[in-house]
């Protein structure tokens, strides 16, 4: 015999007698739904109490009309009152069995999606705790390579500083020619000018390398004047390397534009001085103009250029084009690492690069302007 | 004075190169360098030192793997290479061992002299 709860799902439960007659045979067993829990089940015994309280009255009535004995139609009718009487507590029985299946399928249902509804709440909480962990082995990854990079960087103009002053201290100095000794103090000069470089875009790179790094872009800039200025701030350093520096508005404006101006003069400034440093010979030369609603600054030189395996990743920290650095310049690396950054924080603006090896780079700045 | 022996410093940085040159030279030793991969083995080859001074962070390429090719090169492979880089990870140095570096000296960490005198050890030279 099936158990309870095999009996409710297969749809007989109200049925305890499943080899009845009248169902195999017949195929007389009419659903009923349950009045709790509107399942459907067949109540066989029931149904057959009727079905043989019927024949039991027709056999009684036909009995009586045959023999018309007393005795007979008391004992039909006994037997008749005692199928009724079965068939009644037989019913309620029935609806007993009904009522415990139905509460046990309930709490087996609750218990189903509490464990259903435990087992999400466990496999969000898990990926939420995987996710969370995987961002923060990022984040300590790239903490230790920018550790990593930034201490070669700041050793490197370290030990040639060290370096000369313990020849000095040992008496090297002594033995050079005058052409050697003054070599070795620009050198020493040199380095100690990269040093503080290093550090100052060290700590302004490291402040841009946190997610929460956020800037005011709240000063109205004439983009023109701006780089007016710029250009003219760099005419010294030009001369001196005997280079053309220009400045030319190729529209008639507006130039007005929403930004930082202490970090676009840091944007600029960068973009010039790398221009003069990766510039042996040629022109170099600063435009502004018009396109639709946003003005395009564009800084160009005819300068070393950059490879193109190495223009998609310009924009990294401690990246540098390779020719770059077998040219001999005191570059940290992360000066375009912080134009992109401060770029990035000036919602609307871009900053992109167009590049031909040994023939020169074009870097455009776009910002959204506040006047059309 | 005779020269003590021939040493090749495969660098980028011109000061380091001018600052180690001019205190080998001082020292009676032979100082040649070069300034990538593709130089660094083929002055090996050429040049045959007796010690190869290498840095590891050479603008975009690997010291590590410039230490893999003149290690995989039957003709140089016994020239013993000292990595002499300021680029301090211990995952490196470990690789750079393994290949068969004689020694990893971060330059910082040494002066001129030391460095001379280690190399000095190392071609057991008095």
């Amino acid at each position: 015999m099936k158990n309870k709860s095999e009996t409710i799902e297969t749809g007989y439960a109200g049925c305890l007698n499943q080899n009845c007659w009248l169902v195999k045979n017949l195929g007389y067993a009419p659903y009923r739904r349950c009045q709790y829990c509107d399942f459907k089940f067949r109540n066989c015994l029931f149904l057959h109490y009727q079905i043989v309280s019927a024949i039991l009255i027709v056999l009684s009535f036909s009995a009586f009309l045959l023999v018309e004995g007393k005795l007979s139609v008391l004992a039909i009718i006994s037997i008749f009152v005692l199928v009724i009487v079965y068939g009644y507590f037989f019913n309620k029985s029935t609806e007993k069995i009904v009522q415990a299946n139905f509460a046990q399928r309930k709490a087996k249902e609750t218990l189903e999606k509490f464990n259903e509804k435990l087992k999400d709440m466990v496999d969000e909480q898990t990926k939420d705790i995987q996710d969370k962990a995987e961002h923060l082995g990022k984040l300590l990854k790239m903490r230790s390579e920018f550790l990593d990079i930034a201490s070669h960087q700041l050793r490197t103009p370290t030990s040639v500083i060290k370096g000369t002053l313990a020849m000095m201290k040992e008496g090297d100095m002594e033995k050079m020619s005058t052409e050697e000794k003054a070599h070795f103090v620009e050198g020493m000069f040199q380095k100690s000018v990269k040093l503080e470089s290093i550090i100052n875009d060290i700590l302004v790179a490291s402040e841009m390398d946190t997610a929460d790094f956020d800037i005011k872009v709240d000063d109205q800039i004439e983009l023109d004047q701006f780089l007016e200025k710029e250009v003219k701030d760099h005419q010294f350093d030009a001369e001196e390397k005997k280079i053309a520096l220009s400045f030319e508005k190729l529209s008639s404006g507006p130039f007005k534009i929403k930004g930082n101006a202490k970090y676009l003069e840091q944007v600029v400034d960068n973009l010039l001085s790398n221009a003069l440093k990766y510039t042996p010979q040629g022109l170099i030369k600063a435009t502004i103009k018009n396109d639709k609603d946003s003005a395009i600054i564009a800084i160009s030189d005819t300068g070393i250029g950059i490879p193109k395996e190495d223009l998609e990743r310009i924009f990294n920290k401690f990246i540098r084009g390779k020719n770059a650095c077998d040219a001999y310049t005191d570059g940290s690396g992360l000066g375009l690492f912080i134009i992109k950054r401060v770029m990035d924080r000036h919602i609307g603006s871009k900053v992109w690069v167009e590049s031909e090896e040994g023939k020169g780079s074009t870097f455009y700045l776009q910002f959204p302007l506040i006047e059309t | 004075m005779s020269v003590k022996a021939k040493v090749l410093f495969i660098e980028d940085d011109p000061d380091q190169i001018f600052l180690y040159q001019t205190k080998f030279k001082l020292e009676g030793y032979d100082f040649i360098s070069a300034k990538n991969r593709l130089n660094g083995v083929k002055m090996a080859l050429e040049e045959r030192p007796n010690l190869i001074l290498l840095d590891v962070l050479l603008g975009n390429e690997n010291g590590i793997d410039i230490l893999r090719d003149l290690k995989t090169n039957k003709e140089i492979k016994n020239i013993p290479v000292m990595v002499f880089t300021n680029f301090d990870k211990e995952d490196t140095v470990h690789q750079a061992m393994s290949l068969g570096a004689v020694d990893y000296v971060i330059k910082s960490k040494v002066v001129p002299s030391e460095i001379v005198q280690r190399v000095a050890g190392i071609l057991k030279i008095k």
